[in-house]
């Protein structure tokens, strides 16, 4: 662990406050940034980078670095994300299918008709939010293991060590969430 | 002999099912190039597949959230008001 990160626990766990800003100050975007992807609201990821401090102060005594700082503050921030995501509702199953299956019902030229262009996708607002609020449409289980994996950035192996899944229902759900949100998208653009 | 000649024989399902395997290059090599020929063959297919390897590319590319100075003031108050009243209350 880093210097300078060892001297700040340390100050942490003897009660100092202004260390533990900065130690929060330190983390706080990558906390965040997770909760916004899993949650797509900035008042939940608001409240998400709040629940997941205060456990991380509480729980800091028993910290012993065994696992790196940052390692233990996103498993945290991952797990109150995911019990807050538990309790919203997304699509049921059988439209995650339907959604995934439609491309078999699809005219051939329907299929072949692919303008959809990322950099157009991005730079405009509208279409930027649909594809947010695609993503957040996805159940549980599935928009988890796509965060982590496609916009994080975790390897597969990675992925079913934070959720502890098996590789493979890594890869299955994954393939799953992929078509699903390959499907929402063409819809909302009609473009493929 | 048998097996490779199903595997010729790949069908557009088959292929579909298979495409985070192909994009994420974890298939077995023989399986992979039987399903790069069958894209390259089957034009449902490829525009499936674009659009596939579009979308993740978006969603890899969406702007990540950032932290507003408003947003690390109340957080840093909250913990502040809570921690003084944990203390308060052992």
């Amino acid at each position: 662990m880093d210097k300078s990160v060892i001297e700040l626990l340390a100050l942490c766990k003897q009660g100092d406050f202004d260390a533990f800003e900065r130690l929060v100050r330190r983390y706080e975007k990558m906390v965040y940034k997770l909760a916004m992807r899993l949650l797509g609201r900035p008042s939940e990821a608001e409240e998400i980078l709040q629940e997941t401090f205060l456990q991380v102060h509480k729980a800091l005594p028993r910290f012993e670095g065994s696992v790196g700082l940052s390692s233990w503050i996103y498993t945290i921030a991952l797990n109150q994300s995911r019990m807050r995501l538990r309790k919203q509702k997304g699509v049921v199953m059988e439209e995650l299918d339907e959604t995934i299956l439609s491309y078999k019902t699809r005219a051939p030229e329907a299929q072949t008709a692919v303008v959809l262009d990322p950099a157009d996708v991005l730079v405009d607002k509208e279409m930027r939010e649909q594809v947010e609020s695609a993503l957040q449409e996805l159940p549980e289980p599935y928009r988890v293991v796509f965060v982590l994996r496609d916009m994080e950035g975790h390897s597969t192996e990675e992925t079913a060590q934070l959720l502890d899944l098996t590789v493979a229902a890594v890869k299955s759900r994954l393939h799953r969430a992929r078509m699903f949100l390959r499907g929402r998208l063409c819809e909302y653009f009609e473009k493929c | 002999m048998g097996a490779m000649l199903r595997l010729r024989m790949i069908s557009c399902g088959d292929t579909v099912a298979m495409l985070s395997g192909y994009v994420d290059e974890d298939l077995d090599p023989k399986v992979y190039d039987v399903i790069k020929k069958h894209l390259e063959g089957c034009d449902n297919c490829r525009a499936v597949f674009d659009s596939f390897t579009k979308t993740i590319t978006i969603y890899r590319q969406l702007p990540e959230g950032e932290v507003l100075e408003e947003v690390h003031i109340r957080l840093t108050e909250y913990l502040k008001k809570e921690i003084t009243s944990e203390e308060g209350n052992p």
